[in-house]
């Protein structure tokens, strides 16, 4: 049977603080969690993995695990993921981002990423708000839904990231829950096996900015909120549109095979009649 | 108060409960005792969970794997179990 907690005790910094900056019941935790116990299924070793974060709560991740680490400017976790990949195409990277991280101040970047299908693992934790900052509303915000910067209910059509990054080329999208923990372990683990840019979107709750906000309860009642309207992609479909309100598909959404950045790298250098190391 | 050592992390597990609340670590979310399938965990009179049925676990591990803050382990439960099926 595998050790969940003492897995992670593992791969954490013994030299950092410990209980975490993030607050009571946030999912980030959890996420931090399946993301350690992904990569314990691969059997790689620390320094093979290269774990890159932005700016956000979501970026004190790269802090506290024991990889090689990268905390980098808001929203460019994917420029300089895609510059180390490059350089050692040898390594595992991975990428943790928000989801103001990834989809506003760094949507360019995203995009891009995915147009370019590099073999890149990507987690987007969202939490629909901007967290750390003091609870702005982010571009995942659900419409009419409240935040310090929208007293009356944000008026913007939220972004659908899943459907977003399948639509730029992403060969791998997947979508799980901080209340399918394991699920989204799962979901990690095939992000990182599979050669190409992949994109898991980890629906977390964010209690102290969001849920209070929304009157949404405790943390609790929150993941009780994604187990109430996640469903499986394949039943998703089945779902009539006029009948689909709040609810939204969970588990692997889209998985393509098309050549990856890297080997049409080497064959633009065979071409050239350079050497391929 | 928050333990170290040198290289990794040294649970504080003197009192060998089956299933051990890492307090220290703790930020009293209510998670682990609401996702219990056997409703073996509760609330106790400090805010912090304690094992209140740990005969009824059945080694699922949703406490661990849900706990944002790893505070929770069954490694003391798991032992017991491993040493009664090797006998």
């Amino acid at each position: 049977m595998m050790r969940t907690t003492e897995t992670i005790y593992k791969y954490l910094r013994p030299d950092k603080k410990f209980p975490h900056v993030w607050c009571s019941g946030c999912g980030i935790g959890i996420v931090m969690g399946a993301l350690v116990r992904a990569i314990e299924k691969t059997e790689l070793s620390k320094d093979e993995v290269v774990l890159v974060s932005g700016i956000g709560c979501s970026g004190r991740m790269s802090t506290y695990l024991d990889f090689n680490t990268l905390h980098t400017t808001h929203g460019r976790a994917l420029t300089f993921a895609t510059g180390i990949k490059l350089a050692n195409p040898e390594l595992t990277v991975i990428t943790v981002m928000g989801d103001g991280d990834a989809t506003a101040i760094g949507g360019n970047h995203l995009i891009h990423a995915c147009r370019r299908n590099i073999d890149i693992t990507s987690i987007i934790i969202n939490n629909n708000i901007y967290g750390m900052t003091g609870g702005q509303y982010s571009p995942t915000t659900p419409m009419e839904r409240k935040a310090s910067t929208a007293q009356y209910g944000t008026i913007e059509k939220p972004f659908d990231i899943c459907k977003l990054v399948e639509a730029c080329g992403a060969t791998f999208v997947a979508r799980s829950t901080t209340f399918h923990a394991k699920m989204l372990d799962a979901m990690i683990l095939r992000a990182i096996n599979k050669k190409g840019f992949s994109v898991v979107e980890a629906m977390s709750q964010c209690p102290v900015q969001y849920g209070r906000r929304n009157k949404m309860g405790t943390p609790v009642d929150m993941m009780q909120w994604f187990k109430d309207n996640s469903v499986a992609s394949p039943a998703f479909d089945q779902i009539p549109p006029d009948e689909i309100d709040e609810q939204f598909p969970v588990g692997v959404l889209v998985n393509r095979e098309e050549k990856e950045y890297i080997d049409r790298y080497r064959d633009i250098v065979k071409k050239a009649g350079g050497e391929v190391p | 108060m928050i333990i170290r050592s040198t290289g990794a992390f040294k649970m504080n597990n003197d009192k060998e409960e089956p299933i051990h609340i890492f307090s220290s670590w703790c930020k009293q979310c209510g998670i682990c005792t609401a996702i219990c399938p056997k409703k073996v965990l509760e609330k106790g009179p400090d805010g912090y969970p304690y094992a209140a049925r740990p005969d009824d676990c059945i080694l699922c591990g949703m406490c661990e794997a849900h706990c944002p803050d790893y505070a929770i382990t069954l490694k003391a439960k798991r032992e017991v179990k491993e040493e009664e099926e090797h006998e």
